[in-house]
């Protein structure tokens, strides 16, 4: 009944949560910490339900690496002096670092079988390449500031970057190089001309975002997050609340990295739906029957090898036909649709698809290895009952490109 | 409505209590929880997560308003006093009352409900056309009939068994709000009874930091919150109890004289702390008249009503009984899974730590626990001594104040990690008894709701691994002798002046232990601790949510396993057919040996170990039974309980389950013991 990958790895997530522990040693903090570890046998024990019991799991964890990074950066200057041993580089504190390294390694290390480590390794030092760069004392004089919002950032690079996407392994890495290399273009000698440089990057990042295609929108907001530092501290309470919250999803923590807009695109099931299950070549048609008496149906499609296909593409077409033989046609078109297994790990960066609009929220996977199905919901509305409904694949699509019809909805009678 | 009162509250909490900083980031630490869960549900939805819905609203709302009482404790910036701590809880309460009222009034409530009734639209005591006329009154409680011993008049009027104190202090309430106002009396003395509790608190010399710390986990926290939204006289017996301590104790007789005459005067059983309790207060003569009144006056007045001055209590229960019905009584209130303080109330176990350290007790703390030592004598040896049919722990509630300054004393000795620990437990009790008020009445059949949901998602016996003095077993057993061990530990540590310095499980908490240093006869010949035994000692208790969860998992992998003993009527058995005996609403139930009841083609699965068992039943005509493809005659035992041997016949395929099927007649099955 404890089959899941996550339930598989609660001893490491334990583990984890007792380096969150060590990291705030000696504070009024460590024993809320480490009741994270038998809240999280009492999760494991008493909750049947797989998906409610992962939450838990997550939202366990959460809080406790949550305390954990309050607790750190509560009085920072005494934690460094604390902590730093002699001849320590930079501003940033043991606790720090093994607070990055516990939270890049729940987001992006599970399940451990599918981890390629090397590139992991790239990505977790130039994780914390980044923090060292983005925490250095910011005068000679004044004493080291301190932030969860830092580790808010890093963490958010460090769930955003692919690893099976080349030279973007070493995004934390480039970020790192582009915030020293403001601190030594001399940007840095004030705090507001600091902000200023900074808000003006995070705007043309989010720009980029803005314009870029949905797999790199995620790493550019990521990005952003880096140059927002001043303001994501600024909003604390609800900064980071959002942040914990969504930490908590790490036991989907590939809906974290390429998927987090769902529960803006999720559209419930909430007429009756038939199954169709059937895959269109280009050009083909299946004709769908539906019961009397409906003037609305939502069909749900995905594609196969749909993935380089842009946004607005149209990949197929909803006919219907009404009582007063009035047709209403309604196009198809990627960002109605994805493929699907867009989504996948090892596809999404090279995907050109959107998260379909209307989705059905199929969630698959754990961990990192979480996906959503491509899949999304198209309406179509007659003014009077339907009296023939009819999917057309395009005509252009690939010799090898299918669209699959996997339901058809309506109203509940 | 829920909704709106959990915001409302939330709001109100922390402008009452906290001020400056800490307000604004109370405040903003509330709007972040809101968010945070927001988003949560937001994705649970995505995820398709099965929970239930209000329970989930009932954990939201605990969690969010627990934010304020936690910044009350723990941060400087507060605005405290007793009077403060009335209005906080006060609020909490209002909160509680409408998540009580989930499901209609149970126990002895509706009965003081009725009485109220009655004095409201009829003016007496006399309840005949309030059953009569059932189906038509706001109760809520269409199927009450008279409690079995009800008293009757001389011309046929029917009586309640309850005393009638209670009744008219709740008839305004009653008569301006219904049922809702009637709670709300009740919470009023809970209000009041947190007040006073801060007060006393204070006045034994308990830190202000220390009463805010503990403060939510007294006030809101269980058996107190339960009795103080529902209508039973344990919290304002509490209130009266600890009145009349403080008056004995600040040498106001006023104050506890008429605090003994309303102690009495709600439930005559109280007389016991009332006896006591005067036996040390009387200075004069004077006082001694009036405390003989004091006394007299509930006995005449239950004597006017019932015909009988001890109400239906009668002397002969002041006889002791047994050495093992004092054994089930006494440790069955500290470690019982369903009805003692360590499952059902934690905080308090302290307290009952303290009893080893009497000499460095709070005064206060010395003079309640003696005053209820008769009544405890009294209450331990009766078989309903854990409360009967009503929320846990409802005999000891009125000691409840007492028991929280022993705890209190020793509050900051804990480890952080014991404390978490605690406070955690606590907030899962309340919250699970807010959003399951009908689970708060637990049936007495052995189990209590932490094994009966583990054995049912596991389909194992988790619920061996709970002391049970209701239906005592091996951990009852062994859960006594540690208790035991660990008092006489304490207590020679106490008396040898090691306590302070180098308790095995306490380490020094600063100027709070300075205190009891200083007042202490013992303590000044205690040595102070060294910085390596302090070291050593945080060490330890640091880690006690690790030892927790050490013991968790090794109870888990236990607990999966299967038992020497297996109950039939327990939720670790899957029932196909068959019903529980005795049934469900039985009056006493807790007297019974309970079972299951099969018959012909009904079926049981269980856990059960290989190899030959002993089978104990009851069957007027005999019955045959099928267990792993051997087939057993069941002898007609007549009324009392028969015995046979069976093989469970269990194999390696199986995982260790035993099927057991009726063939022919019907049976008792009451328990299978493995040889």
């Amino acid at each position: 009944m404890l089959t899941t990958p996550i339930d598989v790895h609660l001893p490491l997530v334990i583990a984890l949560v007792l380096i969150c522990a060590w990291t705030v040693r000696g504070t009024r903090w460590a024993a809320a910490v480490q009741c994270a570890v038998p809240l999280l046998i009492v999760a494991m024990m008493t909750l049947a339900d797989e998906r409610g019991r992962l939450l838990a799991y997550g939202v366990i964890v959460a809080l406790a690496y949550g305390a954990a990074a309050m607790a750190v950066y509560a009085s920072t200057a005494n934690v460094e002096e604390r902590w730093r041993p002699a001849g320590w580089l930079g501003g940033v504190s043991p606790p720090e670092i093994a607070l990055t390294v516990v939270g890049i390694v729940l987001l992006r290390w599970i399940p451990l079988h599918d981890v390629r480590i090397v590139r992991e390794l790239v990505v977790l030092a130039g994780s914390l390449a980044l923090l060292f760069a983005m925490r250095r004392r910011r005068d000679a004089a004044g004493p080291a500031g301190g932030t969860p919002a830092f580790l808010i950032a890093v963490l958010a690079v460090a769930v955003a970057t692919p690893v099976r996407a080349g030279m973007m392994t070493f995004l934390p890495f480039a970020l790192a190089l582009l915030v020293v290399g403001l601190r030594s273009l001399g940007i840095s000698t004030s705090t507001s001309s600091r902000n200023i440089a900074s808000l003006a990057i995070a705007v043309i990042l989010l720009l980029g975002a803005c314009f870029a295609r949905y797999s790199l929108a995620t790493v550019y907001v990521a990005s952003a997050m880096v140059f927002l530092v001043p303001l994501i501290d600024r909003i604390r309470p609800l900064s980071h609340a959002t942040a914990v919250a969504v930490f908590a999803l790490w036991p989907w923590s590939g809906i974290i990295a390429r998927a987090l807009p769902i529960a803006r695109n999720y559209t419930p099931l909430v007429g009756e739906a038939q199954p169709v299950s059937r895959a269109l070549a280009a050009g083909e048609s299946l004709p769908i029957a539906l019961p009397p008496h409906v003037s609305e149906a939502t069909v749900t499609t995905y594609g196969g090898y749909f993935e380089r296909l842009r946004s607005g593409h149209v990949v197929g077409a909803i006919e219907a036909k009404d009582q007063r033989g009035r047709v209403t046609v309604r196009p198809i078109r990627i960002g109605d649709t994805a493929d699907f297994g867009f989504m996948r790990r090892e596809q999404f960066f090279a995907s050109r698809n959107p998260l379909p609009r209307f989705s059905p929220g199929e969630i698959r996977g754990y961990g990192a290895n979480t996906w959503v199905v491509g899949a999304g919901r198209t309406t179509v509305s007659c003014a009077s009952d339907i009296v023939s409904l009819r999917v057309v694949a395009a005509g252009d699509l690939h010799a090898q490109s299918r669209l699959a019809v996997d339901s058809v909805e309506y109203p509940k009678r | 409505m829920k909704l709106a009162l959990f915001i409302v509250a939330a709001l109100a909490m922390p402008l009452l209590a906290l001020r400056a900083r800490a307000l604004w980031r109370c405040l903003s630490t509330q709007l972040g929880a809101a968010i945070a869960f927001a988003i949560l549900w937001a994705y649970g939805r995505v995820l398709h997560v099965d929970i239930d819905p209000y329970l989930a609203l009932v954990t939201i709302g605990v969690g969010i308003l627990a934010i304020p009482l936690a910044f009350l404790a723990f941060a400087d910036e507060v605005r405290w006093s007793a009077n403060r701590a009335f209005l906080i809880a006060a609020i909490g309460y209002a909160v509680m009352i409408p998540l009580q009222l989930r499901t209609p009034i149970d126990g002895d409530e509706p009965y003081y409900l009725m009485m109220s009734e009655s004095l409201v639209r009829d003016h007496d005591l006399d309840l005949t056309n309030q059953y009569r006329e059932i189906a038509h009154s706001d109760i809520g409680r269409p199927d009450l009939a008279p409690q079995p011993g009800d008293p009757r008049g001389a011309h046929g009027e029917q009586y309640s068994r309850h005393e009638p104190f209670l009744p008219i202090l709740m008839m305004p309430g009653y008569a301006l709000g219904g049922v809702p106002g009637a709670l709300a009396v009740i919470a009023l003395f809970g209000a009041l009874l947190a007040r006073s509790t801060v007060r006393f608190l204070e006045d034994e010399g308990i830190e202000d930091a220390t009463t805010r710390a503990l403060f939510p986990l007294i006030a809101f926290g269980p058996p107190i919150v339960f009795y103080a939204t529902r209508i039973w006289p344990e919290v304002p017996a509490a209130f009266c109890f600890l009145e009349a301590l403080r008056g004995v104790r600040q040498r106001r007789p006023a104050r506890w004289i008429t605090a003994i005459f309303a102690l009495v005067l709600l439930k005559i059983r109280f007389g016991l702390i009332a006896i006591v309790l005067l036996a040390r207060a009387l200075r004069t003569r004077k006082q001694l008249v009036i405390a003989g009144a004091v006394v007299a006056v509930p006995l005449v007045v239950a004597w006017l009503i019932t015909g009988n001055p001890m109400n239906t209590h009668s002397w002969q229960e002041l006889i002791p009984g047994g050495p093992m019905s004092y054994w089930r009584g006494l440790f069955g209130l500290v470690l019982d899974g369903a009805g003692g303080l360590l499952f059902q109330a934690p905080l308090y176990v302290l307290a009952i730590v303290a009893l080893a350290r009497w000499r460095e007790m709070p005064e206060g703390f010395r003079l309640g626990i003696s005053a209820s030592l008769l009544y405890i004598l009294y209450l331990v040896p009766r078989s309903e001594w854990h409360g009967g049919w009503s929320p846990p722990l409802r005999y000891i509630v009125v000691l409840m104040p007492v028991l929280a300054l022993g705890s209190a004393a020793l509050w900051e000795r804990v480890g952080a990690g014991m404390r978490a620990l605690i406070a955690g437990w606590t907030l899962m009790l309340v919250a699970h008894g807010a959003a399951f008020p009908w689970r708060l009445f637990h049936l007495a059949t052995g189990e209590n709701f932490v094994g009966e949901a583990l054995s049912e998602r596991w389909h194992s016996d988790f619920s061996r691994l709970m002391p049970s003095f209701i239906r005592p077993n091996l951990a009852a057993t062994v859960g006594s002798v540690l208790l035991i061990v660990v008092l006489g530990m304490l207590g020679i540590a106490g008396s040898r002046g090691w306590g302070v310095g180098s308790g095995v499980w306490m380490f020094p908490g600063g100027s709070n232990l300075r205190r009891i240093l200083h007042h202490s006869s013992a303590a000044p010949h205690s040595p102070l601790p060294t910085p390596h035994s302090r070291s050593a000692r945080r060490a330890m208790m640091g880690i006690a949510p690790l030892l927790f969860a050490a013991l968790l998992l090794a109870a888990f992998t236990y607990g999966r396993r299967p038992a020497d003993r297996v109950e039939f009527e327990d939720a670790h058995v899957i029932h196909s057919g068959g019903e529980l005996f005795p049934s469900e609403w039985t009056v006493s139930r807790f007297l019974y040996q309970g079972g299951w009841v099969v018959h012909a083609g009904d079926t049981l699965s269980f856990l059960a170990k290989p190899g030959p068992s002993t089978l104990r039943y009851q069957s007027r005509s005999g019955a045959t039974i099928e267990i792993g493809g051997h087939a057993f005659v069941l002898p007609p035992s007549g009324a009392i309980y028969g015995y046979t041997m069976i093989d469970a016949g269990i194999n390696a395929g199986s995982g260790g389950r035993a099927q057991l099927r009726c063939l022919d007649g019907s049976a008792n099955l009451d328990w299978m013991q493995h040889d």
